[in-house]
C-alpha cells in the first residue's frame, strides 16, 4: 500500500480542473511578485493614447484607459492587490476562525454559550455592508480592507470547526489522551486541531475567493484604497464609459471570474488531497 | 430664389446649429400647449434655497423684482423701473401694477418689504452678504419698495432676480420661520406656473398661471419635473424622449460624447455663466514645506491641466486662468501670471527650493484629499497624482465621505492639499473672494479659507470692492487681486468646470444667457 502522500497527490491530479487552477494561479503569483520587473511604469502611469481598444496599439495587447494607462500593467498590478487581499483576509477569517471553533467545541459549557452567541451576532449582520462601515471608519487603505474582511467572515470556519471538535472530542483516542494525563493544550494542538484542519483549509480557500470578490466590490464602490491599483477600481472607473469602451470594466471584470473559479477548483481538488473519503 | 420649405429650414436650422449651437430656430412659430418632461437631479426637499435643482423648480413659480438680459444687465420683472442714488445707499424700485399670488391676493410692496428684510437677508446663504447693508424697505405706497443701505452694496444687482431673491407673499409668511415654512413645498408666487402636486420621489408638476401679467405666456401647459436617481436610467430616458430636458450635467461627462451624435438630442452649454463651478488644488500653508512659493509653483508646473480637462471632464471644462471664471466678463481679467505646464521648470524650482530627489526618486510625501463628490473628483486626484510624480511629488490620496472631510479640512485643518470646487455664483463676491479674504480663515467653517491665505493687501482691495459703487472702479480692484492671487498663489485655479444640458431637439425657447439655467421656461415650446 503506497503512502498517504502518494494516493493524496494522485487524487488532486486526477482533479484535472484544480491541476490546470494550481498552474495559473502560480504563474499568476509569480507574474504578480515580478510586476516591477516586467513593466518599467506604474500601474497609474499615463504612458499612451487614452481609449486604445485591445490589440490596436502592440505596445498596449490589453489597450489603455480613459487616462492612457497600460491596462496589462494594471492587470498584473491589480493582481497583486487581489491575490494579497484574498490571501491575507482568508487567513485572518481562518485562524479566527479555528481559534474560536475549537475554544468553543473543546471547553463546552459557558465558553461555548458565549463565542456562539458571538458568532451569530457577526452571522445576522450582511457581510458586505459591515466591511463598508468599518472601512469608511478605519480610512480606505489595504490594511483596513484585509482586517475589515478578515473579521467579518470567520462565523463559517468557527461553526465548522467547532462541529469537527464537538465529533473528535468524543473520539476514543481524545479520551485515551485525556486519561493519559495530557494537558488540555496538548491535546487540543495535537489531536483535535490536526484532525480538523482539512476542513477549515478547504473553506479558507472559499473565503479567499470571495475576499477577493469583496475587496474588488469595495473598491467598485470607491471604498477601495486609492492609492493602489486594483481590479475593482479598475471596474469602477470603466463603469463609466461602458457604453463606448466596454473593453475598460470587462478585462479586469473577466481576471476577477478567472481567479475565483480557480481558486474555487483550487479548494475542491485539496478537498481531494486533504480527504482520503472524498475520493469516493 | 426657390427652395422647398422642408429643405429651407432643415438647411437654416442646421446653420443656425452649427454656428451658434441655439435651440431657437427663427422661423418658426411657437406651439401652445403640451408638458414639457424635465429631469431634476437630485431631487430638492424644498423649494427654497435648497440646492441648485430646487432653484429650478422655483423659479417656475416665484419671481423676482429683475430678470437678466444676454450682457446681465437687470430688465423688469416684478420691478417695472428702478433708480438708484448716486451715492448707492437709496435704491427705488417701481413695482408693477395688477399683479396677483396664486391664490388671488394682490402683489404688493410689503411682500417686497417682508422677503427682502425677513427673508433673502436672514436666510439665504449666499446672497444674504449682497444684502447685509439693506437696513430698511421703505414702502411709501402699495407699488414702491425703497431700499436703505448702510454702505452701497454693488453686487446686490447680480442677486436681484428670482434664482436668490425670490419674493414670497407674505400674507402666508409672516409670522413663521421662512425655512421651516409649510409653503415651501407648494410654493404661492406670482409666476408663470402654478404648483400643482409634489409625489415625493417621483415628480413636481406645475400648470399655466391662466391669469399670468406677462400676456400669452408661458406656452407650455404643464412641466413635470422628474427624479430619476439612475445616471444610466436618465441617460435612457432622454434617448427614448421621454424626458425633454435635463439640466445640470445629468449625465457623466463620459457619456456625453455619444449622446451628442444622436439625432433627438442636443447638449448644451451655455446659460451657466452664474453657475461655473471654479476647480483648484489647495495647499495648507501652515505647513512649512508650503512657506516657499516656488514649492507652490512648482506644482502649478507640473499639472497639465488642459489633459486634465480632457482626460477626466471629457472636455466638458477649460483650463482657468486666475480666480474669477471667464464667465464674468465685467470683472474676469487673464492678464495674471499664468504657470504653463513646464516638467523641467517644476524640476528646477524644486532644485532651487532644496528639495533634492530620494533614494527612491522622491523629493516631497503630501497627501491630498478629493472633493468627495463623487467619481470624477477621485479620478482628478489620481491624475493630479500622476501629474506630480514626475517631478518627484508624491502625493497620496485620501478619500473620504463629505462629513470627515469638512472636519480634516475646515474643522481640524488637519492636510497637507486638497482639492474642491466653489461656484462662482452670480457675482464674484459670493463665489470667489472668500478663498482670499483673511477674514474668513474661519476654523469650522465649510468652504472657507482652506489654506489660510492672509495678505494685508488682498483683505483691503476684497473689503473696498464690496461697497465700491462704480463698476469700473470695482473692476480696478478686482483685476488688481486677481492679480494677487496669482503671484501670491495660495492655490492653483486648475479648471472652470462646464455645466450643461442635455435637451431634446423637439425644445425650443430655452434660454443661453448667462443665468439662462435658473430662469422660468415660459419661453419654452415643445415642437410637435
Amino acid at each position: 500500500m503506497s503512502s498517504f502522500e502518494t494516493t493524496g497527490l494522485g487524487r488532486f491530479t486526477r482533479d484535472r480542473g484544480a491541476v490546470v487552477a494550481g498552474i495559473g494561479l502560480s504563474v499568476a503569483i509569480v507574474l504578480a511578485i515580478c510586476a516591477p520587473l516586467l513593466f518599467k511604469t506604474d500601474a497609474f502611469a499615463m504612458v499612451g493614447k487614452p481609449f486604445l481598444w485591445p490589440g490596436v496599439d502592440p505596445r498596449f495587447p490589453l489597450g489603455t484607459d480613459m487616462f492612457g494607462r497600460d491596462i496589462l500593467t494594471g492587470i498584473v498590478y491589480g493582481a497583486r492587490i487581489s491575490l494579497l487581499v484574498g490571501l491575507t483576509a482568508a487567513t485572518i477569517s481562518t485562524a479566527v476562525g479555528i481559534a474560536v471553533g475549537v475554544v468553543s467545541g473543546y471547553f463546552g459549557g459557558w465558553i461555548d454559550h458565549l463565542l456562539m452567541r458571538l458568532t451569530e451576532l457577526f452571522q445576522t449582520m450582511p457581510p458586505l455592508v459591515f466591511v463598508v462601515t468599518i472601512v469608511a471608519i478605519l480610512q480606505p487603505s489595504i490594511f483596513s480592507i484585509v482586517v475589515a474582511i478578515g473579521f467579518t467572515s470567520w462565523t463559517q470556519t468557527a461553526r465548522l470547526i467547532r462541529a469537527e471538535t464537538l465529533r473528535i472530542r468524543e473520539s476514543e483516542f481524545v479520551r485515551a489522551a485525556f486519561a493519559l494525563g495530557l494537558s488540555p493544550v496538548r491535546i487540543v494542538v495535537k489531536h483535535v486541531l490536526l484532525n480538523a484542519v482539512s476542513p477549515a483549509i478547504v473553506t479558507g480557500t472559499i473565503l479567499a475567493g470571495s475576499a477577493i470578490l469583496t475587496e474588488a466590490a469595495l473598491s467598485f464602490l470607491g471604498l477601495g484604497d486609492p492609492n493602489v491599483m486594483s481590479w475593482g477600481s479598475m471596474i469602477g472607473a470603466g463603469r463609466q464609459v461602458l457604453r463606448t469602451a466596454w473593453y475598460i470594466a470587462a478585462i479586469p471584470g473577466v481576471a476577477i471570474v478567472l481567479t475565483v473559479l480557480a481558486i474555487t477548483a483550487l479548494g475542491s481538488g485539496l478537498n481531494f488531497f486533504l480527504n482520503p473519503r472524498a475520493a469516493d | 430664389m426657390t427652395m422647398n420649405r422642408r429643405t429651407f429650414s432643415g438647411v437654416s436650422l442646421a446653420a443656425l446649429l452649427a454656428r451658434t449651437g441655439s435651440l431657437r430656430a427663427a422661423d418658426e412659430t411657437p406651439r401652445r400647449g403640451g408638458t414639457l418632461v424635465v429631469n431634476l437631479e437630485p431631487e430638492p426637499s424644498s423649494f427654497l434655497f435648497n440646492s441648485n435643482t430646487a432653484g429650478i423648480l422655483a423659479a417656475q413659480v416665484v419671481e423676482g423684482l429683475v430678470e437678466y438680459d444676454e450682457s446681465f444687465k437687470p430688465v423688469p420683472a416684478l420691478a417695472e423701473s428702478w433708480e438708484q442714488s448716486p451715492d448707492g445707499k437709496t435704491i427705488t424700485f417701481h413695482l408693477r401694477r395688477g399683479v396677483s399670488w396664486h391664490d388671488g391676493k394682490p402683489f404688493t410692496a410689503a411682500d417686497v418689504q417682508y422677503t427682502v428684510l425677513e427673508v433673502i437677508k436672514k436666510v439665504n446663504p449666499r446672497a444674504g452678504t449682497a444684502y447685509r447693508a439693506v437696513e430698511a424697505v421703505d414702502t411709501p405706497d402699495s407699488h414702491t419698495a425703497i431700499f436703505r443701505l448702510s454702505e452701497p452694496s454693488p453686487a446686490i444687482w447680480a442677486v436681484l432676480s428670482s434664482a436668490e431673491a425670490p419674493i414670497l407673499p407674505r400674507h402666508l409668511y409672516e409670522g413663521t420661520p421662512p425655512l421651516a415654512n409649510p409653503w415651501n413645498s407648494k410654493l404661492v408666487g406670482t409666476g408663470p406656473f402654478v404648483f400643482k402636486e409634489w409625489v415625493r420621489g417621483d415628480y413636481v408638476l406645475v400648470e399655466r398661471n391662466p391669469t399670468y401679467w406677462r400676456k400669452d405666456r408661458p406656452y407650455l401647459d404643464r412641466i413635470r419635473f422628474r427624479t430619476i436617481p439612475d445616471p444610466g436610467a436618465r441617460a435612457a430616458a432622454l434617448e427614448t424622449g421621454e424626458v425633454h430636458y435635463a439640466p445640470f450635467s445629468a449625465v457623466p461627462p463620459s457619456d456625453v460624447d455619444r449622446l451628442r451624435k444622436l439625432s433627438n438630442l442636443v447638449v448644451e452649454t451655455r446659460g451657466y455663466g452664474t453657475f461655473v463651478p471654479a476647480f483648484f488644488f489647495e495647499f495648507n500653508l501652515d505647513r512649512p514645506q508650503f512657506r516657499d512659493k516656488h514649492v507652490r509653483a512648482a506644482f502649478a508646473h507640473a499639472i497639465d491641466r488642459q489633459a486634465l480637462a480632457d482626460r477626466v471632464w471629457f472636455g466638458l471644462a477649460k483650463p482657468a486662468t486666475g480666480p474669477i471664471p471667464s464667465a464674468h466678463a465685467e470683472l474676469y481679467t487673464a492678464d495674471v501670471t499664468q504657470y504653463p505646464f513646464d516638467l523641467k521648470k517644476a524640476e528646477a524650482l524644486l532644485d532651487e527650493a532644496g528639495l533634492p530627489r530620494d533614494a527612491e526618486g522622491v523629493r516631497l510625501r503630501v497627501n491630498h484629499y478629493t472633493m468627495p463628490y463623487g467619481d470624477l473628483f477621485k479620478r482628478a486626484g489620481e491624475f493630479l497624482r500622476e501629474s506630480l510624480k514626475q517631478v518627484g511629488i508624491d502625493l497620496q490620496l485620501v478619500n473620504l465621505d463629505l462629513a470627515p472631510f469638512l472636519r480634516q479640512i475646515y474643522g481640524e485643518r488637519n492636510f497637507d492639499t486638497y482639492s474642491t470646487y466653489y461656484n462662482s455664483s452670480a457675482d464674484p463676491q459670493i463665489g470667489v473672494l472668500r478663498r482670499y479674504w483673511s477674514k474668513a480663515i474661519l476654523k469650522g467653517v465649510a468652504w472657507s479659507n482652506g489654506p489660510g491665505y492672509s495678505n494685508p493687501e488682498a483683505d483691503r482691495l476684497i473689503e473696498t470692492s464690496f461697497t465700491e459703487n462704480d463698476p469700473a472702479k470695482r473692476r480696478a480692484l478686482l483685476v488688481e487681486l486677481q492679480k494677487i492671487a496669482q503671484d501670491d498663489l495660495p492655490s492653483i485655479n486648475l479648471l472652470e468646470l462646464q455645466h450643461f444640458s442635455i435637451v431634446s431637439s423637439r425644445v425650443r425657447g430655452l434660454s443661453t444667457v448667462r443665468d439662462g439655467h435658473s430662469k422660468a421656461l415660459r419661453d419654452v415650446w415643445l415642437v410637435r
